[in-house]
């Protein structure tokens, strides 16, 4: 067996084990918790009284207008001194949560708004009021509007967990940087890495392909844009 | 009784209603008739509080809200109000995502709490009542105009309103889908279901109402029997207008 192959069969299990034990919870986590706060952000910069409305736009605007790795270094090494500390793993998961909020509140906004009007007139003149409305009417639609931006902004997320290497959590571009510091290959190490990104990205994929077939069963094929 | 009372409306200073009373009996159709922008579809929807007016009384039955401009109607009020009306959309507004039947029981399912075997059971009676019953497991994208707004129709119907409010029911639609919609409301009048309908169409206001409004710059400037309003109107502002209906 060349000596390439090794390396990489060696790396392969710490690899996926610090992806399976790291990364995919940490994305996966903040992306619902990202989006349980998206949607409190675009209800609230939607329909919200002013005050409220405002606050939504100060929150979109401070996450938006700073660097994702400068935020996670703020409140894992910046909070400490103000007497908050956090570890890194939940650290993390603030971080890249509060990022996933600000990001899928333009999204849901945007699909919400992209409904016609009638959409909510109708349910209102059987009688619904506007929570049964919106939970019933427009939610639904605009998550088949919503699904191919929010599935991008997930892809990114599943990627931008590597940054969470810098403030010492061990998930997997950490595990690889770990492994090529002991065994001087970088280029293998780092491409295996890539390539398992690469594969839980694809599956990520897949599954979002799914989903559209789903939430757009109701289309007719000329109205389904593939 | 449906019994609008001084009705007033006006979005920021542009009055669309000045003060519009009018009179509906039970089991009666009234046609609502006059220019685009003369205030029908804002009348028709100041009856189920999509718009609201601001000043004015509406009676629907046993139900009496009275409008003031700086106090809007409770949610009883308006839950009331929209128990006892249906509305059928010149756009239909179909909920594209859910089936013809879905669609009929959504109110009865959401609003009313219907269990869902006692809501698909009235859904396909209400299907069957518009010649539908094939199609309730059919989306509205796959229906054609017509058939759309017949599913709209029995959606309309499904919460047994007091007064069904169509507005221009048919303009949406070329002269044979139009006659499919003209047929199924033509049965709801002989059945005595009380109507309100806007609308163009001389099969509607000529031979389906009871009586005709004709209604311009928010007023109703003559009412009256079809054949009075539609065939020998006294206003000048009726005759010119009736005179380019066909």
């Amino acid at each position: 067996m060349p000596h390439w192959v090794e390396i990489l069969r060696d790396a392969f299990v710490p690899l996926v084990a610090a992806g399976v034990a790291f990364t995919v919870p940490l994305a996966l986590l903040s992306f619902a918790i990202g989006l349980a706060l998206g949607l409190v952000t675009a209800l609230a910069r939607a329909f919200g009284p002013a005050p409220v409305s405002l606050l939504a736009r100060f929150y979109v605007w401070i996450i938006r207008g700073t660097p994702l790795l400068v935020q996670l270094f703020l409140i894992f090494y910046g909070l400490p001194a103000v007497g908050i500390v956090i570890d890194a793993f939940p650290a993390a998961l603030i971080g890249f949560s509060l990022n996933m909020g600000a990001y899928t509140s333009e999204i849901i906004r945007a699909a919400i708004a992209s409904l016609p009007q009638g959409q909510w007139e109708a349910s209102f003149s059987v009688g619904m009021t506007w929570g049964q409305a919106l939970r019933r009417t427009i939610l639904p639609q605009a998550a088949r509007v919503a699904t191919p931006p929010l599935a991008n902004s997930f892809i990114s997320l599943v990627k931008d967990t590597s940054l969470a290497a810098a403030i010492t959590v061990t998930e997997m571009f950490q595990a690889a940087q770990r492994i090529a510091a002991a065994n001087y290959e970088p280029l293998i190490l780092y491409s295996e890495a890539a390539v398992i990104y690469l594969a839980f990205c694809s599956v990520l994929s897949a599954l979002q392909n799914r989903l559209e077939t789903r939430l757009g069963r109701h289309l007719s094929p000329l109205e389904v844009v593939r | 009784m449906i019994r609008l009372t001084n009705i007033e409306k006006a979005f920021g200073t542009n009055v669309v209603l000045k003060g519009v009373d009018l009179e509906v009996k039970e089991g009666t159709v009234t046609a609502l008739i006059g220019p685009s922008g003369g205030g029908k579809s804002t009348l028709l929807r100041c009856v189920n509080l999509l718009e609201r007016p601001r000043a004015g009384r509406l009676e629907l039955g046993d139900l009496t809200v009275d409008f003031h401009p700086d106090r809007p109607p409770t949610r009883e009020q308006l839950n009331g109000v929209r128990r006892r009306t249906g509305m059928v959309f010149q756009a239909f507004h179909l909920f594209p995502h859910r089936t013809a039947l879905g669609n009929v029981v959504e109110g009865l399912i959401t609003v009313q709490k219907v269990p869902r075997k006692d809501a698909e059971d009235q859904g396909r009676a209400l299907l069957e009542r518009v010649g539908l019953a094939e199609k309730a497991n059919a989306y509205p994208g796959q229906l054609s105009g017509g058939q759309q707004q017949r599913v709209a129709i029995a959606r309309a119907l499904a919460a047994n309103p007091r007064v069904m409010l169509c507005d221009e029911p048919t303009s949406a639609l070329d002269p044979e889908l139009a006659q499919e919609v003209v047929d199924v409301l033509t049965a709801l009048a002989r059945d005595g279901v009380t109507m309100i309908v806007a609308t163009h169409d001389l099969r509607l206001a000529g031979n389906v109402a009871s009586q005709v409004a004709f209604l311009e710059a928010g007023t109703i400037v003559e009412i009256g029997l079809p054949e009075v309003v539609l065939g020998n109107p006294t206003h000048p502002r009726t005759k010119a207008f009736v005179s380019h209906l066909n």
